[in-house]
């Protein structure tokens, strides 16, 4: 009965199995102990005496808890009881546990990795695959990774990566970095391809609603960064970037609602640079429980097509963490402005204004949900430990956009509040986010963003 | 139809014998124990075949131990059944898991350990290293002294020096000296010029292949992991390989299936239990199945398995070395506990290893006495043998641990062959400081009452030289004895009324008349009020004399 309804289900061994061992879980707790616990019991000697010599006591053979003689009925209740809890747990990890053992036992993704490309390293060279989990180019199902050391110059390593997240979803990457010493170069180059994107609040100050457009972008930035391994930093940073907007193919009514102003233009092309310069005096990046970190940029944005407009932007960003105990009660602060200044606002593409939303902005928003020259972010931050490698956090954000600094006011900051919980040693932490906003409450899950530091040209 | 019938008849006359055989299984007499002598040896060395070599998976456990097994045991109302590797006195016998020491070791037999007098392999230059260490997370290798016996080598972790194998050498040497099969491990000091590559020694790559070891690979492992002494030496922790073939760890619970001798399950094996306060006293978090090890000896002929503890690295604060964690010894490595009061907590819990500052010295871990509690200590994973631990096991441990005392301990700390003696004689101080601990609250988990064979009929009484195991392991006692007598029926006899300070009892001869059979309960009060669980003697008539029978703690 149970095979053909596994049969029926699509179901294989594992379900069977995992059921089999439910069954048998259900008769050991319930059933079974009163056998077993006769055992060491009234047999007019101890159980040594009796059982050591024994050729056959098999029937105490047994990995699970039997109930001893001694059991009261409120113990046996709870035991009953606890079937339920244990269930539904096992519901849940009896698959991954059985994946993780034939993962190990039969060394699956090596072998897997092993048949896409034959071996891991060619000599200086790494070839590796990853699977659901941020790679530093955003969350993605599916991706391949090649990493050469000493390319061109020693000590240096490229990285290029491809992700795959869905159909309408993908994205490639291509990371050089230099020798972290005193002047180190980089180079970044990205392309993204995203369907169906929500795209919010047009141009400056408009009050239009979401649509969706298709995104192809290109971008590339490099530069060289002073004191890479120091307190103090100066960046000096050049970039290319393109976008490509087109309707989406798909016939819902976002869709039709694409409009033809000018803030949304079929395509942009910009290049320009940054100069930066920074103090990091975190004890532990995006997860520090004492230190700051402040950062002054300014740059040029030169439109290489005549119907973009020329303008500049600068941004300040700090933070501050305030350690309250032991370095597992820490408050932490952010405060991120930035701003772009130009002739005619009207005719800079939505793509290269401030943008604000989501989960590396004012969470409880969707993403980009707020569009302007000007853009003021706030995070406060309330970390605790829960125990070792888990870490809870309560959260507020604050935010605002606006044609100008002037017109931003306290009271009129949109707002979020959330509770997120990250899992990890001192490096990289993976959270989960619950944030709820004026409209939505929405659940992030990834590594640490809003505490990062990486370039946010990459919108 | 009538085969349906026939199914649910069978099915209420199984249910009806089990719900029958339950509930006289819940019926125990008081009589538990014939005139036979306690067992002292084991039978299970009793020829086997030879069995298949098990593999323990790290994120299988993981993922089974700090989830399922959380909730399972974690939640269980029931508590575990009694210990079965015990005799009648309550003690363990000898046998392929344990033997029995405490009688004959001394300082001398501590510091030297399970190698006894072997000299060690720095007495037999050069070694000759035949193939890199495999298992485990640190760099080491393989190789023969000049004799040809065969040692594993490693190292301390990169910038902790001494830590680590210090605390492996200091630890094996009193894990060694509780009962467990420990292999020999100790430190050594050698010149780089002392190793060779032995002919064929091959290292594993990361996918698998085997190529030779050249003379950089060992330059490189030693400059980026051993500890170099001032003397240009280098400084390592060696394991001498254990006799037989290693046939993989042994499980928390269960038993292995193809070894018949395997008769007790792991969890209820007291030797096992009372790992749960040994690894407290010595802060054995790094307790899990690929830190145990079978070996397939054979012996006078016989073939069977002997069941080894290994990698003690992890213990006084050599666990600390790699990880920096204040919670070793207090939490889990993923505790579901703490997870659940910590989150709604809001970090406004303070943990009890939280702010501990420190090491108190550079050569030993995090380790210390003044926030140790034996009762709450916690090992790294939910290891269903010490999570099964009971007051008569506790009892037992503690009894063991009070035949340890400071010569012993002083003696394995020397094995660490520390660079600075302070660093000695404050672990010494430490251990034993935390033995104390450890001692008074295991004798307080039963009535600690020992010395029940110690029988005197002068007169008209009979008089039993019951002594207290506190004041035995020289420590304070507060505790208030009350003693009962009771007939093989279970009824009493007499009830001394006051509580004394002393169990010593005697009851007069003409109340035990027409007995057989004589159960002596003790129940103490310790000054807190605090009722401990009895302890029974069961005498039996032999011979006109009365004679122990066995001894029940905690109602086993």
């Amino acid at each position: 009965m149970l095979k053909k309804i596994s049969s029926n289900l699509g179901l294989g061994g594992g379900f069977r199995r995992l059921t089999g061992e439910i069954c048998f879980a259900l008769v050991l707790m319930v059933m079974i102990p009163a056998v077993v616990s006769g055992a060491p019991a009234g047999n007019g000697t101890s159980p040594t005496d009796s059982t050591a010599d024994a050729a056959d006591n098999r029937s105490i053979r047994g990995t699970e808890r039997p109930i001893g003689r001694n059991a009261s009925p409120l113990q046996w209740t709870g035991r009953t009881l606890l079937f339920v809890p244990y269930a539904a747990t096992r519901m849940v990890t009896f698959p991954l546990e059985r994946l993780t053992w034939a993962n190990e036992r039969y060394r699956l993704s090596e072998k897997i990795a092993a048949t896409l490309f034959g071996t891991y390293e060619y000599g200086r060279t790494e070839v590796g695959t990853f699977f659901g989990y941020e790679t530093g180019i955003g969350f993605t199902l599916a991706g391949l990774s090649l990493r050469q050391e000493d390319f061109i110059l020693p000590g240096t390593q490229l990285d290029l990566k491809g992700g795959y997240f869905s159909p309408d979803q993908n994205v490639v990457s291509l990371h050089y970095r230099g020798v972290p010493r005193t002047i180190q170069p980089w180079l970044v180059g990205r392309f993204d391809n995203r369907e169906d994107r929500p795209i919010h609040g047009i141009g400056p100050g408009s009050g239009e609603d979401d649509f969706e457009v298709n995104m192809k972008r290109v971008a590339a930035e490099g530069g060289v960064v002073v004191g890479a391994n120091g307190e103090f930093q100066a960046m000096v940073t050049g970039f290319i970037r393109t976008h490509d907007l087109s309707e989406p193919s798909s016939e819902n009514d976002a869709a039709i609602a694409f409009p033809e102003i000018s803030a949304v233009a079929e395509e942009s092309r910009y290049a320009g640079g940054e100069v930066a310069i920074a103090w990091d005096g975190r004890n532990n990046g995006p997860f520090s429980s004492k230190g700051g970190y402040l950062k002054v940029a300014a740059g040029f944005d030169q439109a290489l097509s005549d119907e973009d407009e020329d303008y500049d932007h600068h941004s300040v960003e700090a933070q501050g963490f305030l350690n309250l105990f032991n370095d597992s009660r820490v408050l932490a602060f952010r405060a991120f402005a930035e701003g772009i200044r130009t002739d005619d606002a009207a005719q800079v593409p939505w793509t290269e204004q401030e943008h604000l939303g989501g989960r590396d902005g004012i969470r409880g928003y969707s993403r980009n949900r707020f569009t302007d020259l000007k853009m003021l972010q706030l995070t406060a931050e309330y970390r605790y430990r829960v125990t070792e490698h888990v870490f809870g956090a309560l959260f507020g954000d604050w935010g605002a956009v606006a044609p100008g600094w002037e017109e931003i006011h306290p009271n009129d900051l949109e707002s979020a509040i959330g509770l997120r919980l990250l899992f990890g040693g001192r490096g990289d932490r993976f959270a989960v986010s619950v944030a709820r906003g004026r409209e939505e409450i929405a659940i992030y899950v990834g590594t640490e963003s809003v505490f990062s530091t990486r370039p946010r040209r990459f919108r | 139809m009538r085969r349906d019938g026939g199914n649910s008849r069978r099915s209420s006359i199984l249910l009806a014998c089990l719900l029958t055989t339950g509930i006289l299984a819940c019926a125990s007499p008081p009589v538990r124990f014939d005139g036979g002598a306690p067992v002292t040896e084991i039978v299970d060395r009793k020829n086997v075949e030879e069995p298949i070599e098990t593999e323990f998976y790290r994120q299988t456990h993981h993922l089974n131990n700090f989830i399922d097994r959380q909730i399972r045991v974690g939640l269980d109302p029931l508590p575990p059944l009694a210990s079965k590797d015990v005799n009648r006195y309550g003690e363990v016998p000898n046998s392929t898991w344990y033997e029995n020491r405490s009688d004959r070791i001394t300082p001398e037999s501590v510091g030297q350990g399970a190698g006894g007098d072997d000299p060690g392999p720095e007495s037999y230059l050069p070694w000759t290293i035949v193939r890199m260490k495999s298992g485990g997370r640190n760099p080491g290798f393989i190789f023969e002294d000049s004799r040809g016996v065969g040692y594993i080598c490693k190292f301390d972790k990169p910038g902790e020096p001494v830590i680590a194998t210090g605390a492996g050498a200091v630890s094996v040497r009193l894990f060694w000296a509780l009962g467990y099969h420990v292999p020999d491990d100790r430190i050594v000091q050698f010149d780089r010029d002392e190793l060779m590559i032995g002919e064929g020694a091959v290292k594993k790559l990361s996918d698998g292949k085997k190529v030779p070891i050249e003379k950089q690979d060992i330059d490189r492992m030693l400059s980026a992991t051993a500890t170099r002494l001032d003397d240009g030496s280098y400084r390592a922790l060696v394991s001498r390989f254990l006799p037989g073939r290693p046939v993989g760890g042994y499980s928390y619970r269960g038993t292995r299936e193809e070894d018949p001798n395997d008769r007790v399950p792991h969890q209820d094996r007291r030797s096992l239990r009372a790992l749960r306060v040994f690894g407290a006293w010595l802060n054995h978090g790094d307790q899990k199945i690929d830190n145990t090890l079978d070996l397939y000896v054979e012996e006078n002929g016989i073939n069977f398995i002997r069941h080894y503890m290994v990698d003690f690295d992890g213990c006084l604060g050599g666990y600390w070395a790699a990880r920096h964690e204040e919670r070793i010894g207090f939490a889990y490595e993923l505790d579901m506990g703490e997870m659940i009061s910590g989150i709604p907590a809001l970090g406004l819990i303070r943990r009890p290893y939280e702010n501990m500052g420190a090491p108190v010295h550079p050569e030993i871990g995090l380790f210390e006495s003044d926030r140790f509690d034996p009762e709450s200590w916690k090992p790294n994973y939910f290891n269903d043998q010490l999570t099964s631990l009971k007051a008569a096991d506790t009892y037992w441990a503690g009894t063991i641990l009070a035949g340890i005392d400071s010569s012993h301990i002083r003696e394995a700390v020397k094995a660490a062959r520390f660079s600075d003696q302070d660093a000695e004689t404050i672990l010494a101080n430490i251990l034993e400081e935390r033995r104390i601990k450890t001692v008074d609250w295991a004798l307080r988990q039963v009535t600690p009452v020992f010395n029940l064979d110690r029988l005197k009929q002068s007169g008209m009484e009979l008089r039993i030289l019951a002594g207290d195991g506190l004041v035995d392991a020289g420590l304070q006692s507060d505790l208030q004895y009350i003693v009962e007598y009771l007939d093989g029926n279970g009824q009493s006899i007499e009830r001394r009324k006051a509580p004394a300070s002393s169990p010593e009892t005697a009851i007069a001869i003409d109340r035990l008349s027409g007995l057989e059979y004589l159960i002596v309960r003790w129940t103490a009060r310790d000054q807190n009020g605090r009722k401990l669980p009895p302890t029974e003697a069961h005498y039996i008539m032999d011979q006109a004399d009365w004679r122990l029978a066995g001894i029940l703690r905690d109602g086993e």
